[in-house]
């Protein structure tokens, strides 16, 4: 944390604050940025520890290692916090560090807007994390059907836990969809067309458009639920005229928009990483920003292919297979967009590469399975077996995962200033090839020989080769588990003692590259003009190698050495608006109606105060660096 | 489109499938178990398995296809010491662009006929007059099998005759169940407040085994049933003895012989 603070967004700028005061009151992307990576690592690691759990616990038939009882909280929090604390905020983080560089923007749209996402993301992880210590974890699944997640089936303090723990990450994530739409609509810098945007941009777009569509839904039935458990409400109380499939449909209309808020950034990644490593432009831009968008539009109509076990009968199971069939056009059409990248190009294979391309093959498979399980009465077959836990960890590892790390060995050095070891990242990238694919394909197997999911053991009974396949599994998750070792000893080291990066070390093509590396507080120093895709790679071939600047020269000086660059300050009520909304959450959790009013007080003050403030903002003096 | 159809259906499938078994079988006992969608023992699990395996025959000559043009561009394009050339600075191929749309879209329409062919005919309701009626119902945690008709009431066990096809109306006492067993057919949801329904149908005799496949609470794991499928003949006699044993019995419900009391 210290180096961080080295190396990050400090320069040009007065330290007249603590240092942890800095941090909690930051405005500035790049640390919010920094912020949410380090959370969602940490969570990441958690997640991954209850994993290992359940693979020692399914290493071998009837084994006792963890009770059923803890075996629920743990696949339960493993699912939970791998996609809500880890994998998305992961790709918040990159969106964070990475957006405003790249369209040559100052900040985002709403800095401190963006500073309450991030807190709303820490507490509401932390608050739902605690429940481990504060009568047991939620127990009923990641997606927490209804009647099982109601007080008579479900007493304990766990599914409230769930419930307002991701009410208040959810909130953040919601804002941070919101403030991406507004800064890449409204911040690019003059001459960025919205076809010039790089695709981890557009891609970024059309997944804030997701979460501002999908996350309502999920905020709604994270609502009717607290109103059922804490207040004796009966939206899903059949005894009551309730109905348990409401929960279902809202949850499903969320959860597969979901699972592309978790994808598209990855697809973004993915293609900035192919194309500079391959040293040509991607190819077929156009038909992969229409690709991202038809992806995103049909993300919305597929919700059904959850439930085609409910019994809702041919017509609607036929639609919503037809619906889910189609996402495989678009998707194909960027596997082979990635492909003729590649093709006739110069490929270098850093391990950035390495991550790039070995995403492809781990993500058709992925998508293969997920073409089978469109298919309706197959998937009377496959669903809620190990066929489905096999498919979900290839899209989700092998897609989403493969590119947050194709992304961190890109940009670490943007981030911070230092590149990453590239023999101990190519370490990890081998190890973890192995270790995915022999943990998680022989969950094909198990799915087809009739294992369900979410089982907390299984008998001998069910033959050898249920009991082999599991254990082979277990073994690839320890050496996917070591492998990660390799990645976090690799970000310890290089970031105390790593190579120095420049300002541009892939020779990339996208602007975040054109300034410093880390890039200082205000981003680049004078605003630049953009005079086409790839606006980098244009500047350094057919311009004379510098950013033109946007902004209009005056006599002997810029205007900017006059004056200086107006950044927005930071302020402390996001924080302590996160502070009182997480106080009031665990107020409701234990029914303390005092602690309720004391944290919606504290909320209601801040945000009192954080709309009344003004923001004087904060003149700063550019010093050198690309782009003068 | 057609032919596509023609392409599929005149590949020989059998064959296909020969090679695929041996390949397996010569993996010993790794690819069976107790309760197998891989051993289909009727006219349900046998179409789920024949949609599969159409679906997987297509999914790998797509994968082959798709990582052989991706294996290709990795290492003949993939920069050398000393390598003098330029990087091509295409952008972008409209007529290829078609091409991998167009292709997709129609293997996709054709998977599309399958599925929801399949899906009707699973999802058809046999004629109740000439089908036996079950009614399902799920509970934390075991199953309970009731057939109206007969004044019969069993948990744990299912007894279905051979083949004929068996008509199940599921719903659950607590929370949402799913009623699977891989070796008869996939899988439909008990869920409170509703009731789902589903056929079946045992080609041959024998005990099938059976689980709960939505999680369902703590004793989720262990909420398994068998279906014994019997000739019709000594189903009959099943359901006789069943029946006298009711009648002589003081208790309301009828109790499967060996099996728990039914819990009120
Ligand atoms: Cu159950």
């Amino acid at each position: 944390m210290a180096a961080v603070a080295e190396l990050v967004g400090t320069k040009g700028r007065q330290r007249s604050q603590s240092y942890l005061m800095s941090w909690l009151t930051t405005a500035d992307h790049k640390r919010i940025g920094i912020m949410y990576l380090l959370a969602a690592t940490f969570f990441f690691g958690v997640g991954g520890i209850e994993a290992l759990m359940i693979r020692i616990q399914l290493s071998s038939p009837g084994n006792t290692f963890v009770t059923p009882a803890l075996y629920d909280q743990l696949f339960t929090m493993h699912g939970t916090t791998m996609i809500f604390l880890a994998v998305m905020p992961l790709f918040i983080g990159f969106i964070n560090c990475i957006v405003p560089l790249q369209i040559g923007a100052r900040d985002v749209a709403f800095p401190r807007l963006n500073a309450l996402s991030l807190w709303l993301f820490v507490l509401g992880g932390i608050l739902l994390n605690s429940s481990w210590f504060l009568g047991g974890a939620p127990n009923a699944g990641w997606f927490n059907y209804a009647p099982i997640s109601l007080t008579p089936f479900n007493p304990g303090p766990g599914i409230d836990f769930y419930d307002i723990g991701l009410q208040l990450a959810g909130i953040g994530t919601l804002m941070t969809g919101v403030n991406f739409i507004a800064t890449i609509i409204n911040n690019r810098a003059p001459g960025m067309s919205l076809m010039r945007m790089p695709l981890f941009t557009w891609t970024t777009f059309v997944t804030s458009v997701l979460i501002l569509f999908a996350f309502p839904p999920f905020t709604v039935n994270l609502f009717l639920l607290m109103f059922d458990r804490l207040m004796g409400a009966n939206f899903f109380n059949i005894l009551k005229g309730g109905n348990v499939l409401l929960w279902q449909h809202l949850f499903w209309i969320f959860g597969h928009p979901e699972v592309y808020i978790l994808i598209l950034p990855a697809f973004g990644i993915i293609s900035e990483v192919i194309a500079t490593f391959s040293r040509k432009t991607i190819f077929g831009y156009d038909s992969m920003v229409l690709a991202t968008i038809a992806i995103g539009f049909l993300a919305f109509t597929v919700w059904v292919h959850h439930m085609f076990v409910d019994g809702f009968g041919p017509y609607v199971n036929s639609l919503f297979a037809i619906t889910t069939l189609a996402i495989a056009v678009p998707t194909g059409v960027k596997i082979f967009n990635w492909i003729f990248t590649m093709w006739g190009g110069k490929i270098k294979f850093t391990t950035a590469m390495l991550f790039a391309t070995g995403f492809i093959p781990l993500f058709v498979i992925g998508g293969i399975s997920g073409v089978m399980l469109a298919m309706a009465p197959a998937d009377f077959q496959y669903n809620d077996s190990y066929f489905v836990v096999a498919h979900l960890h290839y899209v989700l590892i092998g897609g989403s995962l493969m590119g947050v790390l194709a992304g961190a060995y890109y940009w670490f050095p943007k981030i911070t200033g230092r590149l990453l070891n590239e023999t101990l990242g190519k370490w990890h990238f081998w190890l973890m090839m192995i270790g995915f694919n022999v943990t998680f394909f022989p969950m094909h197997f198990l799915g087809l020989l009739g294992m369900p999911r979410r089982v907390a053991t299984y008998s001998a009974a069910m033959g050898q080769a249920v009991a082999f396949w599991n254990l082979v599994a277990t073994i690839g998750a320890f050496i996917l588990a070591i492998s990660f070792l390799f990645f976090f000893y690799n970000l310890i080291k290089s970031l105390k003692s790593g190579e120095r990066a420049g300002p541009d070390p892939w020779d990339g093509r996208a602007l975040e590259w054109a300034t410093e590396s880390p890039a200082p507080v205000y981003n680049f120093a004078k605003t630049p003009l953009v005079r086409g895709r790839d606006a980098w790679w244009v500047e350094k071939t057919e311009g004379d190698g510098q950013l033109r600047s946007a902004e209009p020269e005056q006599d002997g000086e810029s205007a900017h050495h006059a004056h200086g660059i107006h950044l927005p300050t930071g302020s402390i009520f996001p924080f302590l608006i996160a502070l009182g909304l997480t106080i009031a959450g665990y107020g409701a959790i234990f029914g303390l109606l005092l602690l309720v009013a004391i944290g919606l007080a504290l909320a209601f003050f801040s945000i009192h105060r954080m709309i009344v403030d003004e923001d004087p903002g904060e003149i700063v003096q550019p010093v050198g660096g690309a782009g003068e | 489109m057609r032919a596509v159809g023609r392409f599929v259906s005149r590949l020989k499938w059998p064959a296909v499938l020969g090679i695929l078994a041996v390949t397996l079988s010569g993996c010993g006992s790794y690819f069976t178990s107790r309760a197998s969608v891989l051993s289909p023992a009727g006219p349900v699990a046998s179409r789920e398995l024949s949609l599969i395996e159409i679906s997987l025959a297509i999914m790998l000559v797509i994968f082959v296809v798709v990582m052989g043009l991706w294996a290709y561009a990795v290492i003949r394009y993939r920069a050398r010491r000393n390598d003098p050339r330029e990087p091509s600075t295409s952008t972008g191929d409209t007529r290829l662009e078609i091409l991998w749309t167009v292709v997709p879209l129609l293997i996709v329409i054709y998977l599309t006929v399958l599925t929801v062919q399949s899906e009707f005919y699973l999802t058809r309701r046999p004629n109740p007059a000439t089908s036996l009626q079950v009614s399902v119902t799920g509970h934390q945690f075991f199953w309970q099998f009731s057939y109206p008709g007969l004044g019969i009431s069993t948990i744990h066990n299912l007894y279905i005759p051979v083949g004929e096809k068996v008509n199940l109306t599921l719903t659950s006492a607590d929370v949402i169940h799913s009623f699977w067993v891989p070796e008869l057919g996939g899988k439909t949801d008990a869920i409170p407040g509703y009731h789902t329904y589903m056929w079946l149908e045992a080609s041959r005799a024998g005990s099938f085994f059976g689980e709960c496949a939505q999680f369902c609470g703590v004793g989720h794991y262990n909420m398994h049933m068998t279906v014994i499928a019997l000739p019709p003949a000594q189903f009959q006699a099943w359901v006789k003895s069943m029946q006298k044993k009711n009648a002589s019995s003081s208790s309301a419900r009828a109790v499967e012989p060996g099996g728990q009391p039914v819990p009120s």
